[in-house]
């Protein structure tokens, strides 16, 4: 089978600000050669400590930056190095690590959810535009007594749900999520992964699943890419990665991870 | 946050004096005690009486009448040059903002250090000698002075709101550039500009006061604060209440504004109004 989701030796430089006037600009190399491929409906989970060049891979999965070498296949649509970058791709949405950060404190829950539909050029009525943000707040488990609210009504767990609905609601087939729990409380989290495992079961999505934190991998992914200084170092389906790991690097990872 | 603002002393001062003024200003477009430019020989420098509330100047002229129509003066003063600097430096300092990292951010903002460098009222005299005294160029020269400091916030809150998430996720929902600007960047550094907007107000009314002391502002015979203080310097031993008054009025519409601004800084302060 054809994956949904393929990745060919993907790469991202970044410059660094010149020491002085004259001085050369440093290149950062935040990802280098990294492939996979991901068939539709599974979760891969990338896990890797900060710096290893997970949130860059999320970047440039969703299209917000071009890579600099390499090519992303995302069902019908490519993304070349050395292309015009045409800015974010179709069919994918995005959650975000910190819940504060990622809603607008100006903005009421029913526009923030709606803005990506409003964009998608749908030309709804209005009628129709609220009973679709209604319909997926119910889904994520929030009343409409919230659609007049603002973001700082909520708490961090309720701001996540408001995030993954508004990430669902125009019915993406990849969602990438980078560390949507890592600023929640444990119970909070739990139920928040619960709820992304039913909705990609629901809605048979794709999704790439960035953590630092092995547990919630291990829960989540159904193949894991491990990742170190912007390269991935080992990957593999999830149970044997975790039974047997092959490189240093994961061996490492694994045995810093605390055991209940 | 209206609850917040009414227990907020200095907002609250600050408030009820610019009202006080502002109503004043407005007052003196259909109402004055007297005629501020009539002239009376015989009621010079006449002490504060039932006809004459504040007492007379040099010309006989009603000190009270004066003072309202020159708080017009200020007043209009401080609105347009702070639309002018609002207007301007809002613009250039969002576009510096979204052009970051490339050349067209650092010359817009090394062009403004390069006004920014000079004292605003030197260069204010400076433009003045070009254009010719006058309350207009006053004011256009005072609005010019502003535009680098609404810049430099503009770019900075700006900045910081790009950095943040939910432009990500604008982003991602395909919104327009434009769009984003209008929708989720305005509205997150309004609060900014607008405590900006107070502060550079008051700024904007000593700034007038002082280009008319030196001649460069008002003309005679439009009333003003700056030139009642000098006129009133000849005769500061025989009637200190002529220039204690007009100081009076400018020093107290500029702390009126600054603590408005102060009181609406802590008033909309989003990371107050976060928890």
């Amino acid at each position: 089978m054809k994956p949904f989701l393929q990745v060919d030796n993907l790469a991202r430089h970044y410059s660094l600000p010149a020491r002085d006037f004259w001085g050369r600009r440093e290149r950062f190399v935040a990802l280098e050669g990294a492939s996979f491929e991901v068939p539709e409906g599974q979760i891969l989970g990338v896990v890797g400590e900060s710096g290893s060049g997970k949130s860059t891979l999320a970047r440039l999965l969703v299209g917000l930056e071009p890579p600099d070498v390499g090519s992303i296949t995302l069902g019908e649509q490519h993304v070349r190095a050395g292309e015009a970058h045409s800015g974010p791709l179709r069919d994918v949405q995005m959650v975000f690590q910190d819940p504060f950060g990622s809603l607008d404190p100006r903005m009421r829950i029913l526009d923030s959810i709606a803005e990506p539909l409003d964009h998608a050029g749908l030309s709804l009525s209005p009628d129709e535009r609220l009973s679709r943000v209604v319909g997926m707040l119910e889904r994520v488990g929030l009343g409409s007594g919230a659609l007049r609210r603002f973001p700082h009504q909520f708490s961090g767990g309720q701001r996540q749900r408001i995030a993954i609905a508004r990430a669902l609601i125009t019915r993406p087939r990849l969602l990438v999520a980078d560390e949507p729990v890592s600023a929640l409380d444990v119970s909070i989290a739990a139920q928040i992964l619960n709820l992304l495992l039913d909705i990609r079961a629901e809605f048979g999505l794709t999704m790439v699943f960035i953590s630092h934190d092995l547990g919630v991998i291990r829960y989540m992914a159904d193949r894991v890419i491990v990742m170190q200084g912007g390269k991935i170092v080992e990957a593999g389906d999830t149970e044997v990665l975790f039974a047997s790991p092959r490189h240093a690097y994961t061996e490492r990872l694994l045995s810093a991870m605390p055991r209940f | 946050m209206i609850a917040r603002a009414l227990r907020h002393p200095s907002f609250l001062i600050g408030a009820v004096l610019s009202l006080l003024i502002c109503t004043v200003a407005l007052a003196s477009l259909f109402w004055t005690p007297e005629d501020p430019t009539k002239m009376r020989i015989l009621m010079r420098l006449k002490g504060p009486s039932a006809e004459f509330w504040l007492g007379t100047d040099q010309f006989g002229r009603d000190v009270a009448s004066i003072l309202m129509v020159g708080a017009r003066n200020a007043l209009l003063t401080g609105l347009v040059a702070v639309a002018i600097g609002l207007g301007f430096g809002l613009m250039l300092g969002v576009m510096a903002a979204q052009m970051k990292g490339r050349w067209i951010d650092d010359a817009i903002m090394r062009a403004l250090d390069f006004v920014f460098a000079f004292p605003a009222v030197l260069s204010a005299i400076l433009i003045l000698t070009f254009l010719g005294p006058g309350l207009v160029n006053a004011v256009i020269a005072i609005g010019i002075f502003n535009i680098p400091v609404f810049a430099r916030v503009a770019r900075g809150a700006t900045l910081q709101v790009l950095a943040r998430d939910f432009i990500r996720a604008a982003q991602l929902a395909r919104v327009p550039k434009l769009v984003i600007l209008r929708r989720h960047v305005l509205p997150n550094i309004a609060g900014l500009m607008i405590v900006q907007a107070s502060t550079q107000f008051a700024l904007a009314i000593l700034a007038e006061a002082g280009l008319s002391y030196l001649g460069l502002g008002t003309q005679p015979p439009n009333p003003s604060w700056g030139r009642m203080l000098n006129d009133a310097q000849t005769f500061l031993a025989m009637s200190p209440r002529l220039a204690l008054l007009p100081g009076l009025a400018i020093a107290l519409s500029v702390l009126a504004f600054n603590l408005l601004g102060d009181g609406l800084r802590d008033i909309l302060d989003p990371r107050l109004e976060e928890r």
